[in-house]
């Protein structure tokens, strides 16, 4: 078995431990950065994802696998930077103003992340300027907001009307996602996509960056 | 004064906790998660700083609605943890720990939980020293608005209080804080301070409940029946879909008060329709009305009103046990609205050999023709097809086990909706003017053919024939009724009345028919009635009233005393009448104006009242019958003296006290001598048909047969304004 197969396995199965060693031991094999990172860390935590999405493992497996992720990317991260490695896309995420819960949009976060974005996570009560001159500052790709309640999402479309009378709304991909959020909402003030769960929102995040990119 | 409560020593539970995040035992990761688990308590224990707030006081107007009403007595209550545990969690997210950061937000909410059971027992403390029961907990954004949030952090002084503050959009500071809202209220002994999982947005939460609600029927030999019900369906429909009895008089629009419940075991909310079906205590005693019921979690109930074991007339023969080798056998049907009734007999001699009856279950769908025409309007002509023919195929079973022999033929009677609901016909023209029914033909067919719907059915090539109609009111039970009656070969003229929810009536000979019918209502029928109820086991159906106007009653089967029935309530009035208890025009004395007058007591000692309203009822009703009589003689040409009998039948007519319904009017008093009860002459005429060749006969009935239309005599509104009233 290949140390990428081993790292995909041991990730899979939320070994943060043994991805770690695996990680180190694959760069000082000489195996390239990138493949260590998509062959490697992205390819297995999407399959997870696809089976969380399909109810084959559940919310700790999903944890599990995204907290070995995680330390395996922290190991790559130096060698990532130095060789100007491009993540899959930039994303800007928060709760939005008003709203401090954050344990929906953390999982939207880990999910992004394990997909290869690189996150930049604003955390709770974020208004519509801290979004957009974040986005702007990184040149995000995506603007993803969190609501939990009806009095708070409704400042989605806030952030949205702001980005429109900038002039900034075509340069970004608006995600919405939240208990008391549906797609009706999301098209109502004109969101780009709105998902269901963590999982799927990092599917179709993915999707959606390759298809800006053509 | 806000109660504060602080300093609570709890301990998180492990189980529950994990299970928030869906991990338990059989996950793989089990072991792993158990030992983060164990190594996040210690520290999220130091962090935890639970705080209860509970204070007394009024609904304020910015919050009230039309079921929440302003100055409602209420319970406030505020429950937090602090901020420190949801730091501790968002700071392990940050460093991609994510298990650490979902454990540590889970131990967070099921601590809240802990808070929130902790609260309630408190809650129940403040209610009692009160003497207030819980109506409802309110829990924002499920069942009130956001803005509640803010009413309950003011009436906590949460900010004073613990430091909890929150913002414009109504959200709390910590934001593991919980508001809610307990509506008191002083007549209600059910303390409803669950969170209400129905109500509430989080349906992908672990502690929902309502997954598979179970609703358990205690039945009357004391055995159980669990049945699923689902969300948004009423008891009631939950019981109809698992085919349960419940009698529907009103088709479920939470008038009529048939369908009604008692919970054993569990909470159902009470409703305005059950505050208006019901008293008070009963309504303490757990009374509600099925139709009308949704309820959020596992429940006893036992269904009040049984009509299974309606008291369905027959007119039974005794049979002399002939050779059964040699006999042969036909099953006659009468399909009633009410009840259905079904006779195997020896065609030879035309004795019946056994009987089987049932109440029609069609009577979930609503007790009269109406209801039924437009429930089968709104799509469920299928559903009252199968209804009806699995109460015949439970009677044709019975029946046929009864002989091992072929069974001859199969001959239905019934009124033309029956009629049209059993063959599948559609029912749309048949509410609606010109009142033009599908098909009224009679029919020869098979076993085969008319039972191809049902399920498992047998495979059987029996004759079924049913009887001809006249015309969408005048149905084939009445053409069978005057078949028994010899109205197609009697030189004298005679009258027939079939006294049910509609009023049937014929004048005549062999010569000429004058049929009609009028809407008497269901009361002779227990409908419309406070405290009516079929023919059935314990059903009041004769009293009499001494004077000390103290009542003395009679019940069918001796049982003891759970409604009136038809006959009871004709004698009721006629012997409120003869105390003077009543005035000629119906008006109730003012002793029992407002009460209703007291009949008996129920097994529970509740008192049955026979109300001011009843009284209007059996007027309109027995005017009805009166009038609809008083046209038929008028159009035949002929008065009471050239009538030679009066034959009265129906289920309800057979047990007639003819003298006391003389007495409140319902018939002219020189047809006195003249009146015979025949019972159920729609059966008995289905017996003749299938025994002897009578198609002519009945070709000759409906040929001389024509139809008076009331509604367009001008007589007859003076008529029935008339009999209204005693005199």
């Amino acid at each position: 078995m290949t140390v990428l197969n081993e790292i995909s396995e041991n990730l899979q199965r939320g070994k943060a431990k043994k991805v770690k060693v695996l990680v180190q031991q694959a760069l000082d094999e000489g195996v390239d950065v990138k493949e260590i990172l998509n062959e490697g860390l992205l390819s297995a935590m999407m399959i997870v994802g696809e089976k969380f999405k399909n109810n084959e493992v559940f919310v700790p497996e999903v944890l599990v696998a995204a907290r070995a992720m995680n330390t395996g990317l922290t190991i790559l991260e130096p060698r990532l930077v130095s060789i100007g490695n491009k993540p899959r896309g930039k994303v800007v995420i928060g709760t939005v103003k008003g709203d401090l819960h954050d344990i929906g949009k953390n999982l939207v976060a880990m999910m992004l992340k394990g997909s290869g974005f690189e996150v930049h996570d604003l955390g709770v009560d974020v208004e519509a300027e801290k979004y957009i001159q974040t986005a702007e500052e990184i040149n995000a790709d995506i603007i993803c907001m969190s609501a939990l309640l009806t009095t708070t999402m409704t400042y989605m479309e806030t952030v949205i009307r702001e980005l429109n009378n900038r002039g900034l709304r075509e340069k970004y991909l608006v995600m919405v996602g939240g208990a008391p959020v549906n797609q009706h909402f999301a098209t109502q003030i004109g969101a780009d996509y709105y998902t269901e769960d963590a999982a799927t929102c990092a599917e179709v995040a993915r999707n959606a960056v390759s298809k800006v990119a053509v | 004064m806000v109660k504060k409560i602080r300093n609570l020593k709890l301990k998180s539970n492990m189980k529950i906790v994990l299970n928030l995040i869906e991990c338990n035992e059989e996950s793989v990761v089990y072991n792993e998660m158990v030992k983060e688990y164990n190594r996040l308590w210690p520290k999220a224990e130091k962090l935890i700083e639970p705080v209860i707030l509970i204070n007394y006081g009024q609904i304020p107007e910015e919050i009230s609605n039309k079921s929440i009403e302003e100055g409602k007595e209420a319970i406030f209550c505020i429950i937090s943890i602090g901020n420190e545990l949801s730091k501790m969690s968002t700071s392990e997210f940050e460093n991609g720990d994510y298990v650490a950061g979902m454990i540590l937000n889970s131990i967070a909410d099921e601590i809240l939980f802990q808070l929130d059971e902790i609260a309630k027992t408190h809650i129940i403390a403040e209610c009692k020293k009160r003497g207030l029961g819980i109506e409802k907990r309110l829990e924002a954004p499920n069942n009130i608005e956001m803005r509640s949030q803010k009413v309950v952090w003011e009436k906590t002084n949460a900010y004073y209080n613990a430091n909890i503050t929150i913002n414009d959009s109504y959200v709390f500071n910590p934001v593991k804080t919980y508001g809610q809202i307990y509506l008191l209220n002083n007549s209600c002994r059910y303390t409803n301070l669950d969170h209400n999982c129905d109500e509430c947005g989080a349906i992908s939460c672990k502690f929902r409940k309502n997954k598979d609600i179970k609703l358990t029927i205690l039945n009357n030999d004391s055995t159980k029946d669990q049945i699923n019900i689902k969300k948004n369906e009423t008891i009631k429909d939950a019981l109809i879909r698992n085919n349960k009895y419940i009698p529907a008089i009103c088709n479920g629009k939470g008038t009529c008060g048939k369908c009604s419940i008692s919970i054993i075991e569990g909470n159902i909310d009470i409703t305005n329709e059950d505050r208006t079906a019901f008293t008070e205590d009963q309504l303490n005693n757990g009374k509600r009305l099925s139709c009308r019921a949704y309820i959020k979690s596992d429940c006893t109930i036992k269904i009040d009103n049984n009509e299974e074991n309606f008291d369905i007339l027959v007119n039974n023969i005794e049979s002399n046990n002939s050779d059964t080798n040699k006999i042969k056998t036909a099953i006659a049907i009468d399909i009633g609205t009410t009840t259905i009734a079904m006779q195997l007999i020896n065609i030879t001699t035309m004795e019946p050999l056994d009987t089987y009856t049932t109440i029609n279950h069609q009577r979930v769908y609503g007790a009269d023709i109406i209801s039924r025409i437009s429930v089968s309007n709104n799509g469920k002509l299928d559903e009252l097809q199968l209804t009806i023919l699995k109460d015949l195929e439970n009677g044709l079973k019975y029946l046929k086990n009864k002989l091992d022999k072929p069974i001859e033929s199969i001959v239905i009677t019934g009124n033309t909706t029956m009629i049209h609901l059993l063959l599948g016909y559609p029912c749309n023209t048949l509410g609606v003017y010109p009142f033009r029914p599908y098909s009224i033909s009679s029919i020869t067919s098979t076993y085969n053919k008319i039972f191809k719907k049902l399920e498992n059915k047998r495979q059987e090539n029996i004759k079924i024939e049913i009887l001809p109609g006249i015309s969408t009111f005048i149905g084939a039970d009445i053409v069978s009724g005057l078949l028994s009656c010899n109205f197609d070969s009697n030189t004298d003229i005679n009258l027939f009345v079939d006294l049910g929810t509609n009023g049937e009536m014929a004048i005549g000979n062999k010569n000429k028919i004058l049929v009609t019918s009028t809407a008497a209502g269901p009361a002779f029928e227990g409908g419309n009635i406070k405290n009516g109820i079929g023919s059935i086991q314990g059903a009041i159906s004769a009293v009499t009233i001494d004077k000390e106007n103290k009542c003395s009653v009679q019940t069918i089967g001796n049982k003891k005393p759970v409604g009136i029935c038809g006959t009871g309530v004709v004698e009721i009035v006629y012997e409120l009448l003869k105390k003077d208890l009543i005035d000629e025009t119906g008006l109730l004395d003012d002793m029992y104006f407002e009460k209703g007058f007291p009949i008996a007591k129920l097994e529970n000692n509740e008192m049955i009242y026979f109300t001011a309203k009843d009284v209007r009822e059996i007027q309109l009703a027995k005017s009805a019958i009166r009038s609809g009589l008083e046209i038929l003689i008028k159009k035949y040409e002929v008065t009471c003296k050239n009538i030679k009998h009066v034959f009265v039948a129906g289920g309800f007519g057979y047990k007639l006290n003819i003298e006391k319904a003389i007495g409140i009017g319902m018939f002219p008093e020189e047809l006195e001598n003249k009146i015979i009860t025949i019972g159920n002459s729609s059966l008995q005429g289905g017996i003749i048909f299938a025994s002897r060749d009578s198609k002519d006969r009945v070709k000759k009935i409906c040929d001389i047969s024509s139809e008076v239309n009331l509604n367009s005599d001008s007589n007859f509104n003076d008529l029935y304004m008339k009999y209204i009233y005693f005199e």
